[in-house]
């Protein structure tokens, strides 16, 4: 068995191997808080349902949409994380809230957190507009006019068929 | 055949060279960190990101461009500076992984800590330092098996949860997650016949759930590999399978876990038994007392 020739060889290294382990199965099974390196592998494992109306975020660069054949989907990814996280960055202060000083105030041997590592400073205009700036400089045209609208899709027959506009703005993100 | 310190050169040869790859796929994709240029970034929930998030370490990264450039350095740099030692001072390079395993440890949880790629996509960064620490050749055998039975379970247990959460008996599941990844590439890309392929898929759900199936099946045919290494020619051929599918319908990159291909190519080597004075391999049954 691996093991017992690893304990045979170093029980130093015996040591780390059995915590590295105990620790992946642990981190792995309770589902909740990862301690890098130790993650769950459960991507796309939760059944997922088809919604009926899907909020699609399109960026437009000097009045033209951007087309996704022009994009690998690393930069694809990186416009479009970007924006998502800027959305997503309204829950920050709940979370930090409810989750970061929680859990530090329950361990209590570490320091208390300071809220501006956690969270994104600045309203969503201000990031936005941070985001246009941000964008034009990374598809080589700083300067360049950058919009970031939302709008509602349906899906059908193979297709996804424009709804209606949505407020990007305006528009309440669920949080923890 | 035993491991050899041969098989181990070009071990750190390959990795090398997966590395610069991967290194120069990601500057021409402009995803260095210079070059992503992050203004905000992603509380994850990771007690370990946490702790670095609390020293301010990347806010200061996101303000300071000379900082973003000087991660890029070191990261970068570092495998060259270990791989030259390596094959010139071989004594001063076994010292080296340590500080190696802490800069790819800052630079990952940085990296990762802005809105660009996930930190499980980087584990072979924060992994192989360990075995490059290695000095002695049965020490670095046990850490390279280590390192093979890591990879085997990072597929099995993908697998596994996609049994135990449900999304295998889900029949709509594969449709459901490509329209929820794609909705924005979709949207900015009618016609393209790229678009209109995944289109098909989400419109078949019988299909895409085979395809996710078809992943599911690969993942767990891993578990294969922990009890023989008979197959792990087949695992290679699975796991690239596996990325080309993955960037094709997905148009997920998970490159950066290549270099796990190495320890099934060289994971089959046997253990250098002659460095073992204790094992039972030492003591071989034809020989017997």
């Amino acid at each position: 068995m691996f093991l017992k020739e690893v304990y045979r060889h170093s029980k130093w290294m015996f040591a780390g191997m059995l915590f590295f382990m105990i620790a992946q199965v642990v981190v792995n099974l309770k589902r909740g808080m990862v301690f890098s390196p130790f993650f769950h592998y459960g991507m796309y494992s939760a059944p997922q349902e088809a919604l009926r109306v899907y909020d699609v975020n399109v960026v437009t660069l000097n009045g033209d949409t951007l087309r996704g054949k022009n994009f690998s989907p690393q930069q694809w990814d990186k416009i479009h994380f970007t924006l998502q996280a800027l959305l997503a960055s309204s829950c920050d202060s709940s979370f930090y809230t409810s989750q970061v000083e929680r859990l530090y105030a329950k361990a209590k041997i570490l320091p208390a957190p300071t809220a501006k590592n956690f969270v994104n400073e600045g309203t969503r205009q201000e990031k936005m507009d941070i985001y246009k700036t941000w964008l034009g400089k990374q598809l080589g045209l700083p300067g360049a006019e950058v919009n970031v609208h939302q709008s509602a899709y349906r899906y059908l027959k193979a297709n996804l068929e424009y709804e209606g506009p949505l407020d990007i703005m305006t528009q309440n993100i669920s949080c923890y | 055949m035993l491991l050899n310190q041969t098989h181990r050169k070009h071990f750190t040869y390959g990795w090398l060279a997966i590395f610069y790859l991967l290194a120069a796929y990601k500057w021409w994709q402009g995803m260095w960190l210079y070059q992503a240029d992050p203004f905000m970034f992603v509380t994850r929930f990771d007690g370990i990101t946490w702790q670095l998030l609390q020293t301010g370490l990347h806010r200061f990264v996101m303000q300071q461009s000379v900082a973003r450039y000087v991660a890029d350095g070191i990261f970068y740099l570092f495998p060259l500076v270990y791989g030259i030692l390596f094959l010139r001072k071989p004594r001063i390079a076994a010292k080296l992984p340590w500080v190696w395993l802490l800069a790819n440890w800052l630079y990952v949880q940085l990296y990762t800590s802005y809105p660009i790629n996930s930190i499980e996509a980087h584990i072979a960064w924060l992994l192989f330092p360990v075995l490059f620490a290695m000095v002695s050749l049965p020490s670095y055998y046990f850490v390279l098996q280590g390192h093979r039975y890591f990879f085997l379970y990072f597929f099995v247990s993908a697998g596994i949860w996609k049994l135990v959460q449900g999304g295998a008996f889900f029949p709509g599941q594969m449709s459901a997650i490509l329209l929820e990844q794609h909705k924005e590439w979709l949207v900015a890309s009618n016609g393209h016949w790229h678009a209109e392929f995944i289109y098909w898929l989400i419109d078949l759900p019988l299909v895409s759930f085979l395809f996710y199936w078809s992943g599911i099946l690969i993942e767990l045919f891993f578990v294969v590999g922990f009890f023989t290494k008979r197959y792990d020619h087949v695992l290679i051929a699975l796991f690239i399978l596996f990325l080309v599918f993955d960037y094709f319908i997905m148009r997920i990159p998970y490159f950066e876990v290549a270099p796990f291909l190495l320890t099934l190519w060289y994971g089959r080597y046997r253990a250098p038994v002659n460095h073992l004075p204790t094992t039972e391999k030492v003591l071989p049954r034809q020989h017997p007392a």
